[in-house]
């Protein structure tokens, strides 16, 4: 039977993509924020993805189920601000243009932001297939061995 | 054990469990920097598993690794701590056939998701014949096969 590694695994990948969703609704609703001159503009952020360790009798499961898994899911290690520059528009009747007549708006790239999206949707809809599959053949599993 | 049988596909079991949580770290992970995809040669962990068990079923043929999967302590340096660590048995390679993104990263969702259900099906199969084998030795038991 697959042990509680699968589940493990396959339930921080969710949280991962999870995490990374969130970080691109983010930057996908300030993508038009803008800011008075001064004061820091919106900057993309980015989640920081890390394979994580196996501490030493960490695993769940049976006694040698770690023996051939170095890794045991994935961590959010943090998140990192985008260096891109931010958007400047020529809008002198703006009241947060500044002296030239720009406004300073944020860094965050539409397209970038939407292709991380569809990224991170695959990401989650491959987990939950694992996921799906798992149970499955566990599923099949306990019930071949039913009697009859 | 004098059942050879339970040896044998208690083995195999293992192994496809121990594969299974593997595959699906590689799809938790498909969006890590720098992580590259693992994978444990099956026939190698098979015979690794069986000497171990000092069975009458370790008939299998020590087999040769994989081609097309590469021994990870020759290639990446920075890995090898990690995909060592713990293993009793058959370290896990990474593919040799992999394309390397950008990121650093090689996991292939379609290769990893193809993987998962070809191991989940090779489950359901080895627990197919496991109940047979069972049921066989549970007839031969019986004083009158027709009744009980």
């Amino acid at each position: 039977m697959s042990g509680t590694d699968i589940f493990n695994i396959v339930g921080s990948s969710l949280e991962a993509q999870n995490a990374r969703m969130g970080a691109i609704a983010s930057n996908l609703a300030n993508v038009d924020s803008i800011t008075p001159p001064g004061s820091q503009p919106y900057r993309a952020e980015e989640v920081v993805f890390e394979a994580a360790p196996v501490a030493a009798g960490e695993t769940a499961g049976f006694a040698d189920a770690d023996s051939g898994s170095p890794h045991l899911g994935v961590n959010v290690v943090g998140t990192v601000q985008s260096n891109a520059p931010p958007k400047t528009t020529y809008d002198p009747s703006s009241p947060y243009a500044d002296a030239q007549g720009y406004v300073t708006g944020s860094n965050v790239s539409q397209t970038d932001e939407m292709v991380n999206l569809i990224d991170s949707s695959n990401n989650y809809a491959a987990s939950i297939a694992v996921l799906q599959q798992a149970s499955r053949i566990d599923q099949q599993m306990i019930a071949s061995f039913q009697v009859s | 054990m004098q059942v050879g049988f339970l040896d044998f596909y208690g083995g195999v079991l293992g192994v496809r469990e121990d594969r299974s949580a593997l595959l699906a770290d590689n799809i938790a992970n498909a969006a890590t920097p720098n992580y590259k995809a693992l994978d444990v040669p099956f026939d190698a962990a098979l015979a690794a598993q069986l000497g171990g068990t000092d069975g009458s079923g370790g008939q299998t043929g020590a087999a040769a690794t994989d081609p097309s999967q590469i021994d990870p302590s020759q290639t990446d340096p920075s890995q090898t701590g990690s995909a060592q660590a713990g293993s009793s048995q058959v370290a896990p390679e990474y593919r040799a056939d992999a394309t390397v993104a950008l990121n650093g990263n090689d996991v292939s969702l379609d290769t990893e998701r193809v993987e998962t259900a070809a191991n989940g099906e090779a489950m359901a199969g080895a627990v197919t014949f496991l109940r047979q084998s069972t049921v066989d030795l549970v007839t031969a038991l019986r004083p009158n096969p027709a009744g009980n």
